[in-house]
């Protein structure tokens, strides 16, 4: 299968599978990783005939590379965003998924550097801690891509409302605090995928308000199991 | 220009110091003295040192200092006002103190709210907003510094008793140190975006109710705090504590201890939060295990940027050493991964924050600074060690090809490049104080369908001398309280293990494990306190070779490995609990 005709399987399969509650199909099925992975390690040979310095990080389970450093690719744009833009449409196989997955988050500009977040999203929801971050130099050349997007090749809708998940937050904090659940309140909750592999699930993230301490607890909420994970607290000391 | 000078008197936790004569070189200057020993319990005049009480001179905070009633006095808008400040902390300065010229304020009053930073003082005083469900409140934030009437701030001085809770020289010291460190990263580095008045609380305590107080383990009334910590916007929001842009940071008063007479610490905290919380943030799980690596990248350069702008490797001689002088950090103490992996960030931090401080000195502060700055930015909330040493060669290959070979081979030697996470399991006592190795629990996971157990943040391995017959494996673990005395719980770990690589853990709708066993983890005979586990069999490779073994957490408190033990047995008969594998 060609790429062209493969991303358009994938669109229509988007497409007949999108609503919320549908399991999302594949843009590469488990049998696809590989064939993803060469089509990665192609481009990044391309780019490497270019750049001889270019370096990469891959990890285990993953098609496409974690890291790309040492680039140095002009794209002819001095805005940091449509230079990253370009980039990634010129090179998809470092990134393989398709422009909708990925929402421009923000572009941090510095006085000699452009780095460009984009957030991975599925079917508009934010997929937890992943997105692909694009350092472009002043003059539009871009010079490293960090890779932490994979495609989901399965999406768990929620059977939990946010009401209910909002309990088991409570009372994965008061355990965790030995507070009782009842003392604690629910503040900002997100509703977000949350992705282990090619996996994800819709899930909810929580913030948890009125422990006793100068704290900000976190935790999500798998919207299929109702099982807490991922609780942790976002002060930085 | 930077003058020094001896300021009045100092009490220290712990220490008993010699406190030279003054200089009675300042307007609202004390009366010199002989050289005096001063007792670390007591202020100079003699009186208990109290952390609770706020000293009786405290000046009001509604009026500058020294407005008398009767002649009014407008100092003067001076574009280069003088302060007194320690150039690092009192136990780095000893007595002395550093005359520095202060960014102008932009505050009409000549309070300390510039620009970049507004500071404000925490007083123990009604009127704080409350915290916690009203269980607990701040202590009321106010501006207690003032110009002088010659529009200089030489009048505030460290106080006599370092147990002030709301004394005015810790807002100085922020203003000060807040400015530098910004004006370093935004106007020589060009990182605009921190071009914003972030708040700087200093003094912090809280006061908490009889309701609460059994949390906080004291009683009714004002509770100190400890640390000093970045809090994102939303974190302020959730406290219940009104809106702040771009989040605060906060510095403590402990006992004798003020966070904010330290300069490292509020240059540490700044740089948290420059960083913010998009990068750099929380635990992800690999093929590894759990890896909350991230975390020590961003202690380690929060470490570095501290101890570059001071020009000095060890931060937190005072602050973190007035709690525990084993916890300060010192950046020219070389640290390696994988064998001062500890599990906690702060600590794994050092490694990082040491091959920096190396780099410094291979290349020069400017040009190590702008290096490790320039790839900062570019790091991400699944930047890894591997990740962030390519990302600092990539930009000292672009300065030029020797550079970069001398990045590279400082970031190799210190384990930032090629890390593998594992370490030999040898004898290993975390002893008084120590660290031990932390093992997370499920619902600290980052990934769903972690539904069995939580794998560590280290693995272990064992090599395996040809014809050994058992390998006996003990360890002494205790499941952790909660931060309030509550949470602990049963220690209940298996340990998977894999010959010849590490025990890889798979992502998908159900975590899994590539490995060749799972042993239970099983009470080691009395007298033994711990666990204890014999490999025989099929579970060592039978020619020899080098054996993987993760712990496995199923119960709900993050355990902490305390000891643990080795035997390589020539004869398992009679051993403790042995364990069978398939081969």
């Amino acid at each position: 299968m060609t790429r062209t005709r493969l991303r358009l399987w994938t669109l229509l399969a988007l497409l007949a599978f999108g609503a919320p509650s549908a399991l999302a199909t594949p843009p590469d099925a488990p049998a696809g990783q590989e064939a993803a992975r060469a089509r990665a390690e192609a481009s990044v040979q391309r780019l490497k005939d270019q750049r001889a310095r270019l370096r990469v990080q891959w990890r285990k389970g993953r098609a496409t590379p974690a890291l790309v450093t040492g680039l140095a690719t002009e794209t002819g744009h001095r805005d940091a965003r449509r230079a990253a833009e370009t980039f990634l449409t010129a090179w998809p196989d470092l990134v393989q998924l398709p422009a909708t997955d990925l929402a421009h988050a923000e572009t941090v500009q510095t006085r000699d550097r452009g780095v460009v977040r984009f957030e991975q999203r599925w079917q508009g929801l934010p997929v937890h801690g992943r997105g692909v971050t694009v350092t472009v130099d002043a003059a539009g050349t871009v010079l490293s891509l960090a890779g932490d997007a994979q495609a989901l090749a399965q999406v768990t809708p929620a059977t939990l409302d946010a009401a209910a998940a909002c309990d088991v937050a409570r009372a994965a904090v008061g355990a965790r605090l030995a507070t009782p659940a009842d003392a604690l309140g629910c503040g900002t909750t997100r509703t977000i995928v949350a992705a282990s592999g090619d996996y994800g699930v819709v899930s909810y993230q929580i913030q948890v308000t009125g422990a006793p301490a100068l704290a900000d607890w976190v935790v999500l909420v798998d919207g299929s199991t109702g099982a807490p994970f991922g609780l942790h607290d976002r002060l930085v000391r | 220009m930077r003058n020094r000078k001896p300021f009045a008197a100092l009490a220290l936790a712990g220490a008993v110091l010699v406190v030279p004569a003054c200089e009675s070189d300042s307007p609202n200057q004390g009366t010199p003295t002989e050289d005096v020993a001063v007792d670390t319990a007591k202020s100079p005049d003699g009186a208990e040192a109290d952390a609770t009480e706020p000293d009786a001179t405290e000046p009001d905070a509604t009026e500058p200092p020294d407005a008398g009633p009767d002649v009014p006095v407008t100092p003067p808008k001076l574009d280069a006002p003088e302060a007194w400040v320690f150039a690092h902390d009192p136990s780095i300065d000893g007595s002395e103190l550093t005359k520095v010229t202060l960014r102008p304020p932009v505050s009409d009053d000549g309070s300390l709210k510039g620009e970049f930073v507004d500071v404000s003082n925490c007083l123990n005083e009604d009127g704080g907003e409350t915290i916690m469900g009203g269980l607990a409140r701040l202590c009321r934030e106010a501006k207690t510094v003032f110009p002088d009437p010659d529009g200089h701030y030489l009048s505030v001085e460290p106080p006599a008793n370092f147990g002030d809770t709301g004394d005015p020289f810790a807002e100085v010291m922020m203003y000060h140190y807040v400015n530098t460190i910004h004006d370093y990263f935004s106007g020589t580095h060009g990182l605009s975006y921190l071009d914003f008045p972030l708040s700087a609380l200093v003094n912090v305590q809280f006061w908490v109710s009889a309701d609460m107080a059994p949390f906080f383990g004291g009683s009714e009334g004002w509770q100190p705090f400890p640390n000093a910590a970045f809090m994102p916007e939303e974190g302020i929001q959730q406290l219940g504590l009104s809106p702040r842009a771009g989040g605060a940071i906060v510095f403590g008063q402990y006992a004798l201890v003020d966070f904010a007479y330290d300069a490292s610490v509020i240059l540490h905290e700044y740089t948290h939060a420059m960083i913010g919380t998009g990068r750099l943030f929380g635990t992800l799980a690999d093929a590894f295990g759990m890896d909350n690596l991230p975390g020590a990248l961003n202690e380690g350069l929060a470490d570095y940027f501290a101890a570059s702008l001071l020009d000095h490797p060890v931060v937190g001689a005072f602050g973190i050493g007035g709690l525990d002088p084993n916890m300060v950090r010192d950046l020219s103490e070389k640290r390696v991964c994988p064998d001062d992996l500890t599990t906690e960030i702060h600590a794994d931090g050092e490694i990082v924050g040491s091959a920096m401080w190396a780099i410094r000195a291979a290349l020069g502060a400017d040009t190590a600074d702008g290096i490790i700055l320039r790839a900062v930015q570019a790091m991400t909330l699944q930047t890894s060690f591997e990740g962030a040493a390519q990302l600092i060669v990539a930009e000292a290959e672009l300065i030029g090809e020797d550079t970069a070979t001398q990045v590279e081979a400082i970031l190799t030697e210190y384990g930032l490049i090629g890390c593998e996470r594992a370490k030999p399991w040898q004898a290993f006592s975390a002893g008084f104080g120590g660290l031990p190795y932390m093992v997370t629990t499920r619902t600290a996971a980052p990934v769903p369908g972690m539904t069995e157990w939580a794998p560590g943040y280290v693995q272990f391995y064992v090599d395996v001398p040809a014809g050994t017959a058992g390998v006996a494996l003990t360890w002494e673990a205790s499941a952790q309280q909660g931060p309030f005395g509550g949470g602990g719980g049963e220690v209940n770990m298996d340990l998977a293990l894999r010959r010849g690589e590490p025990v890889e853990v798979t992502y998908g709708a159900k975590v899994g494990l590539k490995s060749d066993a799972i042993v239970p983890g099983a009470k080691a005979p009395s007298p033994s306190k711990g666990f204890a586990v014999t490999l025989t069999e099929g579970c060592l490779p039978a020619e020899g070779g080098r054996v993987y073994l993760t712990f496995l957490n199923k119960g709900n408190a993050e355990t902490g490995i305390q000891k643990m033990g080795l035997a390589l047995l020539d004869d398992a008969a009679g051993a403790a609990n042995v364990a069978t594998c398939a081969p």
